[in-house]
């Protein structure tokens, strides 16, 4: 698969989504179903952030560490972009100062 | 705040397109997260070997971000095409619901809904609703807002990426993890919604171990099922009480 085609077919694929519950105006799926789809993006989200992480161990805990403290960071402050710029200071920090 | 009540004078129906401008300069605020985050993801995408344009073309027409960081980072573990957009889609389920609940409250003509569809965002949704009243211009004046902001910091972000020496080395694809947990960690709200994230990262290193490529998909729906029925089983306990 080439990079046009995956693009191409996840924006196929999103605009599906977007338009389903519009296209259904009204209708009603089971509440179990519903309360079950909202929790899915927080799960999904929170398995990309582990797996990446996990996935990155060949670097040792440098990301991890990293990403913890952005965690932590970005939780006290509310801000999300705090996130990002303290976790790639740390980042930067641990693997000038370890190598 | 709404100052629905203070004013006894009959307020006329405002347009369409004032309630446009509205709902585009009401997300205005919310480009401080948009840009930074579309920056991330243009960079990020260069380091994986996306020329500009495409990495500009999935912005135009994916026009998420959720879906098109977890993209990049799927990629990069070399997770097949299905697995990477049935996961895109677990990731805006929500786009799902929110539709629903628009359709519920207006039952707009075909072309609005195509319209509405194009631009529909979890943001723009959030803005139409603080007016009050949901109005489907509102709507669509907030995610073309969005739509605007984020393909502009996709720009800076892949020309900027670019013209990195060698974004690899650099760890650029470092921002994706980071982008996702800063958008994840004000979602935990609730008990339900801590123990989705739990339950996911736990389930997600147990599916590493065997099956890595469907790691994220199958911890999402693990973590989203225990997260419902957790919210499931206190909704019956207040039912019970009251």
């Amino acid at each position: 698969v080439t990079p046009l085609e995956l693009i191409v077919s996840l924006a196929a694929g999103i605009f599906g989504l977007r338009l389903a519950g519009l296209a259904l105006a009204g209708a009603s799926i089971p509440p179990s179903l519903e309360r079950a789809l909202g929790f899915v993006p927080v799960a999904t989200l929170t398995a990309l952030v582990v797996s990446s992480l996990v996935g990155r161990l060949d670097e040792g805990p440098t990301r991890l560490l990293a990403a913890v403290v952005a965690g932590i960071a970005a939780y006290r402050t509310r801000r999300g972009w705090v996130c990002i710029v303290v976790g790639v200071a740390v980042y930067w920090l641990l693997r000038l100062t370890t190598w | 705040v709404d100052e629905v009540g203070s004013a006894p004078v009959v307020e006329r129906e405002p347009s369409n397109r004032e309630l446009f401008v509205r709902g585009f300069l009401g997300l205005l605020p919310l480009w401080i997260a948009a840009i930074p985050i579309g920056i991330a993801y243009g960079v990020a995408a260069q380091g994986l070997g996306f020329s500009i344009a495409e990495t500009q073309l999935m912005s135009l027409i994916v026009f998420s971000a959720s879906a098109q960081l977890s993209t990049l980072s799927l990629l990069a573990v070399g997770a097949p095409a299905l697995v990477i957009i049935v996961t895109a889609l677990a990731l805006n389920s929500q786009l799902l619901l929110i539709g629903l609940a628009v359709g519920r409250q207006e039952r707009p003509s075909w072309l609005a809904r195509l319209v509405t569809a194009v631009f529909l965002t979890d943001a723009a949704y959030g803005v139409a609703l603080a007016g009050g009243r949901l109005r489907l211009p509102v709507l669509v004046g907030a995610g073309v807002s969005m739509f605007v902001g984020w393909n502009a910091g996709t720009l800076i972000g892949a020309l900027a990426g670019a013209a990195l020496p060698d974004p690899r080395r650099l760890a650029v694809d470092f921002v994706v993890p980071l982008t996702f947990l800063s958008v994840l960690l004000p979602l935990i709200r609730t008990r339900a919604a801590l123990l989705a994230a739990l339950t996911a990262a736990g389930a997600t290193v147990a599916f590493l171990w065997f099956t890595p490529s469907v790691a994220v998909l199958g911890a999402g729906l693990v973590g989203g099922t225990v997260g419902a029925w957790w919210a499931q089983r206190g909704a019956a306990r207040v039912e019970g009480a009251s």
